[in-house]
């Protein structure tokens, strides 16, 4: 229910140029939408804003959440090279993540790197894409803890640390 | 009005109460929390020794330990080990000797103030190869663990101290045909002392659809605690072992996202980590 509200709102804040049919001969455009996973590990509902610029895309993924949880907020930065507009694309980003303990706050860093793919347009406004996501936990410190870097010695040292996740991006583009 | 803001100051109260993150047991994962992030410190006398005497706040942040013992076959000895890739020979024994001695000392040995909980975690391979305990294996690997216990109970009775012992066995049955060993002490082996018996959701001979079979606190040889790992399990698999009746225990290799998620959803009544020192400050945020 909150999720569908959260939906409306974007969909009513956006521009009225915003583009219905993200058609091919379009290279410039910029999007914004819902952002939402299957992982368990980072927020599951987050915000997205980005630019295409070619066949290169480039999204912030912003964790409104952070206003109800203040002990988790998750940003990413995701970089995607679109193979054909709208089709495949090949992703690479950073996650981080803030998770706050007793008199201190502890940051994760992950390394992402993924594919995501694009879906039939929806209400004709909505531009939706999927990916699949390998998250390396790279780097956790904080506040006099010990620093930990991802290391691939054994099993013991990385297991924990990677996953493999699903996302859900529901999009609404305009032109540039 | 003094009534109007007793009642605003006591729903602040209860939402602040609320707001808190669960509590749980605090283990510390193979006798190194001390050396949280290096696996080479693990199952070692001098991470035990580093591990016992953490503080935090000026309390240990620990409410126990996590003692492996791992039977050698082919030299007669019950080694404080993970595995046969430690590069040093150290006796189960010896690691239990530390924590009787930390037992013996004053002052305050657990964070939560209550009883000092020793796990022993016996592992299946008896061989570098990978062997499995024949019939003379079992009985000599137990009377190791036997011998274990026996000696922290009695240090505990000395020490006047609570004490709550944690068997678990790779192989499921190691554990539960120790109930029937002459020497067993039985579930309640005195005031201020218990022995409980685990089980991780991944030991040997264990399928999920035999939980419901193995629970039951009041069975001599049943289940009272459940072991699973944050991120190798889908949530309905989680939510089928919070409907047994048994405690659930969270393990961890590091404290990654998940595993915060997992302590937060499933309310684990213990909590094996490395990372003791985090997941102390993360619950007490």
């Amino acid at each position: 229910m909150r999720l569908h509200l959260l939906f409306s709102i974007l969909l009513a804040a956006a521009p009225a140029t915003a583009r219905a049919d993200a058609s091919d001969d379009v290279d410039h455009d910029w999007h914004t939408g819902l952002n939402l996973r299957t992982d368990t590990g980072t927020h599951r509902v987050r915000l997205d804003a980005g630019l295409r610029l070619g066949q290169v895309d480039v999204t912030a993924v912003l964790d409104p959440k952070v206003f109800i949880d203040r002990r988790q907020n998750d940003t990413d930065l995701v970089a995607e090279y679109m193979f054909r507009p709208d089709g495949w694309a090949a992703m690479a980003g950073w996650r981080l993540t803030q998770i706050s303990i007793d008199r201190g706050t502890q940051f994760h860093h992950m390394l992402l790197l993924g594919v995501t793919g694009g879906l039939p347009h929806f209400l004709e406004v909505v531009v939706p894409r999927f990916g699949f996501e390998f998250e390396a936990n790279v780097l956790r410190h904080g506040d006099g803890l010990e620093a930990d870097t991802l290391s691939l010695a054994s099993e013991r040292d990385y297991l924990d640390l990677v996953s493999f996740n699903l996302f859900l991006r529901f999009d609404y583009a305009g032109e540039i | 009005m003094i009534r109007g803001r007793r009642t605003s100051l006591f729903a602040l109260l209860l939402l602040a109460a609320c707001d808190r993150r669960p509590q749980a047991i605090l283990m510390c994962h193979n006798s190194n929390c001390a050396h949280a992030t290096d696996p080479a410190a693990d199952d070692t006398l001098a991470s035990l020794e580093d591990s016992l005497a953490l503080t935090y706040l000026g309390r240990p942040p620990i409410d126990g330990v996590e003692i492996d013992t791992l039977w050698d076959s082919e030299r007669s000895l019950c080694l404080f080990a993970h595995d046969f890739d430690k590069p040093v020979d150290e006796l189960a024994m010896d690691a239990v000797d530390r924590v009787t001695e930390h037992m013996l000392g004053a002052g305050a040995i657990t964070w939560d103030g209550v009883a000092f909980r020793v796990k022993i975690e016996s592992k299946a391979a008896v061989t570098p190869g990978g062997a499995d305990h024949s019939a003379d294996d079992l009985a000599a690997h137990q009377a190791c663990v036997l011998d274990m216990v026996d000696r922290l109970l009695e240090a505990a009775v000395a020490g006047d101290r609570e004490l709550e012992i944690l068997l678990e066995g790779e192989d499921i049955q190691f554990v539960r045909s120790l109930t029937a060993h002459s020497r067993w002490p039985g579930k309640d082996p005195g005031e201020g002392l218990a022995i409980r018996l685990e089980a991780n959701v991944k030991s040997a001979g264990l399928a999920p659809d035999d939980l419901v079979s193995l629970t039951g606190g009041d069975k001599p040889d049943g289940i009272d605690v459940l072991a699973f790992h944050s991120t190798r399990f889908p949530d309905g698999q989680q939510q089928a072992y919070e409907a047994l009746d048994v405690d659930l225990m969270l393990w961890m290799l590091d404290a990654s996202l998940e595993t915060f998620y997992a302590a937060e959803v499933y309310h684990p009544e213990y909590v094996n980590t490395s990372e003791a020192v985090l997941l102390r400050r993360w619950m007490e945020d």
